[in-house]
Order: structure tokens, then sequence, then C-alpha cells
């Protein structure tokens, strides 16, 4: 892959592309990814996109300063149009409620398998102990079930990763009849769900392999026969993401290692 | 009105075994001046409901004070890294500890039951993830249609702790990022808050009314090392020699 772009920065070009105008996206506490895509959408396709920051609103379109850098929670006030209170998302996220908290969102997982289904949980042990124990999924499960769309997304594509079975369902897949995620990506390539709701390569990422993915995956995966290949960042996105991310976290991203 | 006393007072009311929830929301405004007080008066077998908010329990069970606990997730986001909240991790592997995983929402909806006075809340959605398994909950028949919806028991915390900006002194308080806090406080049966200032002045626009409360403690600072907008933000560094990361 080429070294100007980062495995994190292609993701949120990719996300960003298919994001509209009419999207409210929002994130959990650790989703840079879910953001830069956000901003990039605003600044390039769709200005009229809105940006849910955990439980705030952001105030227009924000490129700098980095919008996840140090103050999470407390950072540039004047920005943040609205803080939400924690117990209103149901009321604003139920599906009758015209407001909607939010249309889009972005789930990451310890275990992720071939229905999309992922785990935040934990990793099984003997005699029902946890061998592992994951962060937990916060309220994942409840607003994935209530978006129209749900991107999950690794930064590490391994068989470890990528498991037939999760132990434990946080966020539910296409197994389970409520829907899925819409796509899953990885640094290897992005993937859809087949009409059996089984994950299928969607297109691969410039100098992978299909063998590569084959060996990487805990599970037999929907490959077609020429899967395009992942179209990069361009220009104009690149100079977005130089705007919105002077500092490259999401270059760093890539780097960190993952829970 | 509440009472405005110091922290040792107000803490000398919880007993052990009490079921105890914290305001704050991750690592803004958790109440630790309380945590540290409630550690050092050694309450014993508590019950705690994370919010989430990683700290306090965190620093709970590294004492062993803590019988069982609920929660959605329990992880520090630090700038430049993520730490799973290692001695809640360690209580589980090693099965110290009770716990029940939730779904925040199920909280929330359990504490929306416990503020109304009523025996459950629905909470739908959640019949499909794996913390239905983990859950009190159980599916019911909609009595006023056909379908089945899932339901979650009521939540009344015995203390609700919660730390805030401002208050006056008849002690109505102004939360200014308020995220469970309010709800908090309205379905836990005592409400103890610490708040960073007393004014001299009545608040009119206070959100957390003095009605609510049974003691208010001035304790600046009371929040760090985390923060509390506007008065401070995290101690990154003393955060992460609690980590030891």
């Amino acid at each position: 892959m080429p070294s100007d772009y980062s495995v994190s920065e292609l993701m949120a070009c990719i996300i960003a592309r298919d994001l509209s105008n009419a999207d409210q996206v929002a994130f959990g506490l650790y989703a840079q990814v879910g953001l830069a895509a956000a901003a990039i959408a605003q600044a390039l396709y769709a200005p009229g996109l809105q940006i849910r920051h955990g439980l705030r609103i952001e105030r227009g379109i924000e490129l700098n300063p980095p919008a996840w850098t140090d103050k999470k929670f407390t950072r540039t006030p004047w920005l943040v149009e609205k803080v939400e209170s924690h117990d209103l998302m149901l009321t604003l996220g139920n599906r009758s409620n015209p407001c909607r908290f939010c249309n889009v969102f972005f789930v990451g997982g310890m275990q992720i398998d071939q229905y999309g289904n992922t785990n935040l949980i934990g990793i099984k042990g003997e005699k029902g102990k946890m061998k592992v124990r994951g962060p937990g999924s916060i309220g994942t499960s409840s607003i994935a079930a209530l978006v129209d769309k749900c991107y999950i997304f690794s930064f590490e594509h391994s068989k470890k990763r990528f498991v037939e079975k999760v132990d434990f369902v946080s966020v539910v897949g296409h197994d389970k009849g409520q829907g899925g995620p819409k796509w899953c990506l990885t640094p290897l390539g992005i993937f859809d769900f087949n009409p059996q709701g089984k994950m299928r390569l969607k297109s691969i990422h410039p100098g992978v392999s299909l063998k590569e993915i084959v060996e990487k995956t805990g599970f037999s995966i929907d490959l077609p026969q020429n899967p395009p290949v992942t179209p990069l960042p361009t220009k104009e996105e690149l100079e977005i993401l130089q705007k919105i991310d002077p500092e490259g976290e999401l270059k760093a991203l890539d780097r960190q290692v993952r829970i | 009105m509440p009472k405005v006393v110091g922290l040792e007072e107000a803490i000398s009311s919880v007993k052990d075994g009490s079921t105890i929830a914290f305001g704050g929301f991750q690592l803004n405004r958790a109440p630790i001046k309380i945590v540290e007080e409630l550690i050092r008066q050694k309450k014993k077998n508590l019950n705690v409901i994370s919010l989430p908010n990683p700290l306090p329990l965190d620093m709970l069970i590294r004492e062993g004070l803590v019988k069982s606990a609920k929660f959605s997730f329990n992880g520090f986001n630090l700038p430049d890294q993520f730490v799973i909240s290692p001695h809640w991790r360690k209580a589980i592997e090693t099965g110290e500890i009770e716990w029940e995983e939730v779904d925040a929402y199920a909280i929330v909806q359990g504490l929306r039951a416990g503020a109304m006075g009523v025996p459950f809340m629905p909470a739908p959605q959640l019949e499909k993830s794996d913390h239905f398994k983990f859950m009190q909950a159980k599916m019911i028949k909609d009595p006023f249609g056909n379908q089945e919806i899932a339901v979650v028991p009521t939540i009344q915390p015995d203390f609700a702790f919660i730390h805030a900006q401002i208050a006056d002194q008849k002690g109505n308080v102004q939360v200014f990022d308020p995220q469970i806090d309010l709800l908090l406080a309205q379905a836990a049966k005592r409400v103890i808050v610490t708040v960073e200032e007393i004014l001299e002045n009545p608040l009119i626009n206070s959100n957390l009314p003095y009605y609510y409360i049974k003691y208010l403690v001035s304790a600046p600072g009371g929040a760090a090392p985390c923060s509390c907008f506007p008065h401070y933000d995290c101690d990154w560094d003393k955060l992460k020699e609690y980590l030891k990361v």
C-alpha cells in the first residue's frame, strides 16, 4: 500500500463516500475513523450531515482543531450545539420519534463473526468463567438496533479476531432476524453481507491478495471471482484529512495495540 | 432541605451492603472524593451500578469493597490509548465479584422505572444480544398488542453520588453537563452531592433541586483526577499512574 495514507484513513474515506445529507452520525468512545469519515463527508459530499459525537451534537463543519484530540468530553464548548443526556437517547432514538438520535453508527469488536455479530464482552474460559474480560458494549447493542447503517471495523484482520462464532454477542449480526451491519472494514478489504447474511468481499485493498484474506479469516468467506480494488483516497480527501487531523492521529491508530 | 455537611458525616450515613451508583459519565465528573471517603471508612459489600463510569468502580474493587457490579462498559479512554479497567477486569477473570452485564439503556430504563415507582420498564431491542442472558430481564406479552417485549426490573439505588459544578445556600444544584445524573437522582433513595462551589446567590436555573438531595458537601476538586468542566480537565498523568500504563 502506498505510504501517503494509512488503513484507518482509507476506511474513513470509504465510509465518507457512503454518507449523505440526511445522515446523523454518532460514534462510540473510540471511533476516530467514524468521526473522520463524517468530517470528510461534511466537507466534500454531505454538508447537511449532522455529527453527534457521543452524546453531543457538533456545531457546523469542524475541521480544526481535530475533533478527537485530548479533550474528548471537555473540549471546545463553543463548538458544541447540545449535550444530550444519556437517558434521552432512547426517547430520541426510537424509530417512531422524528428526531432520531442517529441513523449511522460504528462498532468495533474483540471478535467479529461470519454474520457480523461483534463481541466486546469477553473471551470464554473454562467452567463458565471469562478468560479475557473485554471492556463491555456500553449501549452499542441498542443503538445498532436502532440505526439504518451500522459499520463494523477492525484494525486487525486475523483468525483470532475473525471467528466462525463470537463467544458473546454484543451487536447482533445478520443471523438473528433483525438486520445487521452494512459493511465490515478491515486492513485487507471492505466486506458486505450476501443474501444469506454471510460476510462477502466487496472490494480488496491495493496490494492485498485473496489468499491472504482466506488465510487470515477464521471462517469461509464469500469471495467473488474478480473483486474490485478499493478506490484510494482522493487528493481532495487527503487534503481534508490533513486539516482535520494535522497530528496524524489516524495514522497512529494503525500502530496502536488493540483490545 | 439538604444538610450541608462535611464529607465524613455525609458518607457515614452509607451502610455496608448498600446499592450505590455514581453520576458523571466516563471520566467526566466522577465523584472521586466520595469514593476516597467510602474507602477510608471501609464501606463493605457494596453493590455498584456503573453508568459507565470506570474509575469509581475500579477503585472500590481494588480495595476489596465490592460484592457485585452492574455495568455496560468499563474502559479508560486516554488521549493516546485505551485501557480496560484493570482491577475490574482481574476481579471478573478470577471470579472475585458477582456481576451483571447490561446494555446502558437497560440501566436507563431500570432507573426510569425506579424514578416512577413502577416495578419494571420495557427495554426493547435487547433480546437478540447476549446481554439478555446476563441481565435480569424477561420477555412479556404486550398486554395491549400481540408482540413480545423485553422488560427490565426497577432500579432504586440506596445512594446516588453526584459531583456537580455549583450549588446555592439552599442546596439547589446545577449540573452543567448532565448525562444520566438527573434521572439517577430521581431514582435513588438518597442523594449525596459534592460541588466545586456553593454560591452566595440563589440559583434560579438549578436542574437538580434541593428536594432531591439528602447531603450537600462543598468539595473543590471533587472529581480529580477526572475532569469537571469547566473547572479542570482530567489529570492524565495521575490516571496513567493509577492504571500503571
